[in-house]
């Protein structure tokens, strides 16, 4: 009873105010963010398992186990099984090998179809898959046979009519390399064809989507073989899947930073708030409480403030999320899903955490006030020391950081960041402190604003770290909202090619070149392919190179070889060299990843067979490939001059103003040029990068106004020393202006000094956070050297000289009136 | 009524007559709503807050009940703090601030917190910064009260010797009698009004 009405009258009397307000701010920033995140996330898992054709997809050289299929279906998951395998297709006197897709009814699980009616038609999405005695050809096995709907192909043993032109398979991969044309059709036909003979190179792979995935890959993997392969919408897709991954890293981070800020106000509020009840707790005991007692009367006034406080947090958490998701849902191709409840059990539980974790300090200092403390005011009361304050504070961290980043190493590395900055920033601040001596010979202003810091370093000292860690957080999120999201859309510019053009033969180049140009279009270099499959690698046979080691799939099959004299510009040379004016034919560069699973060095010679013939080449350099900026790539370049002697067609990816319109009149012009549209895969990933931005945005908000809280609090708990110190200072005589302008120096300098430490941590973290979370380049970023002291300075400055204002009005003759010390 | 230059004169009253309301009056820390007060001819009210400080500048002391030193400063540092507002040099402030520390016999205590010394100590370094710019007149408002009787005993001896050494008028609010019988005269004040019980 006695902690409800200590609560309702110090609320009341608003010495409580900021503590609702910091607890409330950051229950309802993390419940914001933790129901955008997941909402979001989920979206864009939907999405990208639309281009998967569901979440899940496995992969093997047998059917499926049927019992696993019971267990899929048991767990409520949706299945669907495709077979994929290489096949000659034939129309009149013209065959082609074709990759055939035997597909069933549900087939695909997430995502859709795209047909056209004719060869030169517009593409539309499509339910429907192809029925029994029907197939479907893509673009490209449509020019090689010369066919168009209605023609009939004999496919194995059987014929069937193309009725439809396949424009886009969802879960075909964004990668061209390989591209071999694409027959689907209805596994009805398949027995007919008797295309599957014992020996048949066949990939099995089933699709699964919806009901408990997670427990059903943790049945799953256990039981995969070596030559099975089950792959989620992460994995699947890398160039979906890192844009993922990157984007709810991002947003846990910022939650965590926000996080951080509300605990910093919240210790601050709850330090100031043990301060002032010292006296209270000292009488308590005086009446007879023990220190538990004493302890219990303050730990209940907090629960109580702390659960109504997360409550509230939550509410408005769930409002403001409405809020924005209705001004974002505009920008979504698909609704979001509902809301869950889990954030709102994670709010309050983050109120709590964070409310005792930043707090616990203060309530042992008042459990530990003797009763003695009411006669001498001025006997010291012992509280947590500097370690165990830290402690605290870490642990909270910690929990809260797991709790809501699901990652141990990201919230390890943010506890480490936290450590190494608050020490580095409380050293280099003292230091620097220390070194403003000349600053005083500015005037006598200068002179007294900078004494008051270089004398009481261990408060300045505090408030520089509070002022200097606040820049820091927001510098960093803001970094990363703009300058991260940059560099990703960067990786695909809006000039980024929207069709592939293939089997450009070399007489036609130069009219082929001339057709898309006249057409306002762009095109990459025009690429010569020749197919060729890797048999030895320094005369060695590949297997027994890799000693057993199953090859990677892109050196199993016929790969698409080319030669180049120039490096693409998403292309990175990592290791050795590319090639110069100087070299001749017979050098090679891998693409590096491959490079690696070959295990390759530089300087081995490598055999490709093209057909009858062998072409041998030493490899002189890797290349880190960037596989989603649309241009076309490859695994192996050779040197000029080194395909030479081979037949060779030509491919290139085109940028086109009007892409529906201009394809069907070049592929018209064309006939033997395969067009095929990137467009919804190009789509697809800055629809993603997109919904990144708007969340990120809203999350840059909820770090600022942690950062407001922080201030205020800094401003707030240093209050009434400041009115003292100022009716002090008149009294002996300073004057209101002298006083004024020694205030603005002193937090001008604090506001500076706070952006260049915050400029230094920002240097560190970015480091720290570009390289090893997100894995990208980081470059020093000069702005933040001059944006961050500017700002701070004359915000720190601004809101340091309004408080100091505040402090003045307390008038000298209230001095004698203060019977405290 | 008139307090002469050299004066001591101690001013008593139970609580709540207006004994500190009087001295910041008297101090130019607030002005009256009718009267006037005059230091060295010149009138405190017509002045502004600023102005009214700048009178006090060098030429006022005070020492508080509550002591009222800076936490955040060393005790020279605290002593320092008149001499600085009248601009004069950090060196010599310091030098002059610590002189005046070793005389009331804290010269071994010059770079400790006000929280690291006893009531006593700090009303010593309050009494330095008093005295450190040799002020014409010094308020001292219940110099003792939040001090035991023996370091409160020492504090006034103090007190009233370095008042003699520089010749300052001391004005001094009290309730106890003994304090304020070692003073030349005693006012009192009650009922609101001032009356001079001894000369």
């Amino acid at each position: 009873m006695i902690a409800l009405r200590l609560l309702w009258r110090e609320f009341v009397s608003g010495q409580l105010t900021l503590l609702a307000l910091a607890i409330v701010v950051s229950v309802a920033a993390m419940t914001t963010t933790e129901v955008l995140t997941d909402r979001i996330d989920r979206a864009m898992r939907a999405d990208a398992a639309a281009l998967l054709g569901g979440d899940l997809k496995l992969r093997g050289p047998r059917p499926i186990d049927p019992l696993w299929l019971e267990k899929a279906n048991a767990l409520g998951v949706a299945s669907t099984e495709t077979i994929e395998f290489p096949s000659v297709i034939g129309s009149g006197s013209k065959f082609e090998l074709t990759g055939v897709k035997i597909i069933t009814d549900g087939y695909p699980l997430k995502g859709q179809l795209e047909i056209a009616d004719t060869r030169a038609g517009v593409g539309y999405p499509t339910s429907s898959i192809p029925t029994s005695g029907t197939a479907w050809a893509d673009p490209q096995l449509a020019s090689k046979l010369d066919i168009d709907v209605g023609d009939r192909v004999s496919v194995g043993e059987t014929e069937l009519q193309i009725t439809q032109i396949l424009v886009f398979e969802p879960d075909r991969g964004g990668s061209f390399v390989s591209l071999t044309p694409r027959l689907l059709m209805n596994q009805a036909d398949l027995e007919a064809s008797q295309l599957i003979q014992p020996g048949s190179r066949v990939r099995y792979i089933t699709l699964f989507a919806d009901g408990d995935l997670e427990q059903f890959k943790a049945f799953v993997e256990p039981k995969l073989d070596i030559s099975q392969r089950l792959r989620g919408v992460v994995d699947g897709r890398p160039e979906v899947g890192n844009a993922l991954t990157r984007a709810t890293t991002y947003l846990s981070l910022a939650g965590l930073l926000t996080v951080l800020l509300s605990g910093a106000a919240i210790a601050m509020t709850a330090n100031r708030w043990a301060t002032d009840h010292i006296a209270d707790s000292a009488l308590f005991r005086t009446f007879g409480l023990s220190g538990r007692e004493a302890l219990g009367i303050f730990t209940t006034e907090l629960v109580v403030l702390g659960g109504v406080a997360s409550l509230l947090g939550v509410v408005i958490g769930y409002g403001l999320q409405l809020v924005l998701v209705d001004t974002i849902a505009g920008l979504l191709t698909i609704s979001l899903p509902e809301p869950s409840a889990r954030p709102a059990f994670l709010g309050v539980l983050t109120g709590f955490v964070i409310l005792f974790g930043f707090a616990a300090p203060a309530l042992i200092l008042l459990a530990n006030v003797p009763p003695i403390r009411v006669f001498k005011r001025d006997y010291q009361v012992s509280g947590v020391g500097q370690a165990g304050r830290y402690g605290f504070a870490l642990v909270a961290i910690g929990l809260l950081g797991y709790l809501y980043s699901d990652d141990w190493l990201l919230t390890g590395w943010v506890l480490l960041a936290v450590i190494i900055l608050v020490a580095l920033v409380s050293l280099i601040g003292q230091l620097v402190i220390r070194s403003l001596g000349p600053l005083e010979r500015v005037g006598p202003a200068w002179r007294f604003g900078i004494q008051q810091l270089i004398r009481d370093p261990g408060s300045s000292g505090g408030q520089l770290m509070a002022f200097a860690l606040t820049a820091l957080a927001i510098a960093m999120v803001a970094l990363i909202r703009f300058d991260l999201i940059a560099t990703w859309e960067t990786q695909v510019p809006t000039d980024a090619p929207n069709t592939f053009a293939l089997n450009i033969t070399d007489d036609d180049q130069v009219a082929f070149i001339e057709a898309v140009t006249s057409r306002g279009g762009d095109l990459a270099p025009l690429y010569p392919i020749v197919r060729g499959r890797l048999e030895t690698v320094n005369e060695i046979p590949l297997i027994e190179h890799l000693q057993g080691i199953e090859p990677p799939g892109s050196v199993r099959r016929e790969l698409s070889l080319t030669e180049s004299g120039v490096l693409g510009r998403d292309n990175q040379v990592d290791r050795g060299r590319f090639f110069t004016d100087a070299d001749g034919p017979g050098l090679v560069t891998v693409e590096s990843k491959l490079f690696d699973e070959l295990d390759l060095q530089l300087g081995d010679i490598i055999h490709y067979t093209v057909g009858p013939d062998r072409i041998s080449a030493e490899v002189i350099g890797s290349r880190v490939v960037q596989w989603d900026s649309m241009l076309p790539n490859f695994f192996m370049i050779f040197s000029p001059g080194t395909l030479a002697p081979f037949e060779s067609t030509r491919l290139t990816s085109l940028r086109l103003l009007n892409p529906a319109k201009d394809t069907a009149a070049i592929s018209g012009e064309f006939r033997q040029v395969t067009l095929l549209s990137v467009d919804a895969i190009l789509n697809q990933i800055r629809g993603i990068l997109d919904r990144v931005s708007q969340a990120v945005s809203v999350v840059l908000y909820f770090v600022l106004v942690g950062g407001v809280l922080v201030l205020a609090a800094s401003i707030q708990t240093s209050l009434p020393e400041r009115r003292k110190e100022s009716a002090i200072l008149r009294s002996l005589g300073g004057s209101d202006r002298l006083l004024s302008q020694s205030q603005w120096a002193e937090f001008l300098t604090l506001g500076v000094i706070s952006g260049l430490l915050a400029a230094v941590g920002t240097e560190l973290l970015g480091w720290l956070v570009y390289t090893k979370i997100f894995n990208l380049e980081w470059s020093s970023k000069w702005l933040i050297w001059v944006l961050a002291p500017l700002a701070t300075g004359t915000i720190v400055g601004v809101i340091g000289r309004w408080s100091a204002k505040q402090a003045r009005q307390m008038p000298p003759a209230q001095l004698l009136k203060i019977a405290d010390t | 009524m008139r307090i002469n230059p050299g004066d001591s004169v101690a001013i008593i009253g139970p609580s709540g007559a207006g004994k500190s309301t009087l001295l910041s009056l008297l101090a130019g820390l607030d002005i009256p709503e009718s009267g006037e007060i005059l230091f060295q001819g010149e009138a405190f009210s017509g002045l502004s807050e600023d102005q009214r400080a700048a009178v006090r500048r060098g030429r006022i002391g005070f020492v508080f009940q509550s002591f009222q030193l800076l936490q955040g400063l060393t005790a020279v540092e605290n002593v320092m703090l008149p001499l600085e507002l009248t601009g004069m040099s950090v060196a010599q402030a310091k030098q002059r601030a610590m002189k005046w520390l070793e005389r009331v016999g804290l010269g071994a205590r010059t770079h400790h917190r006000p929280r690291m010394l006893s009531g006593g100590e700090q009303q010593r370094v309050a009494l330095a910064r008093a005295f450190v710019n040799e002020p014409a007149l010094l308020f001292a408002d219940e110099p003792t009260g939040n001090l035991d009787r023996r370091t409160g005993e020492s504090v006034s001896e103090l007190l009233f010797e370095l008042n003699q050494e520089t010749g300052t008028t001391l004005i001094l609010v009290t309730h106890d009698e003994r304090l304020a019988s070692r003073c030349q005269r005693i006012l009192s004040l009650e009922d609101g009004t001032l009356n001079e019980v001894a000369a």
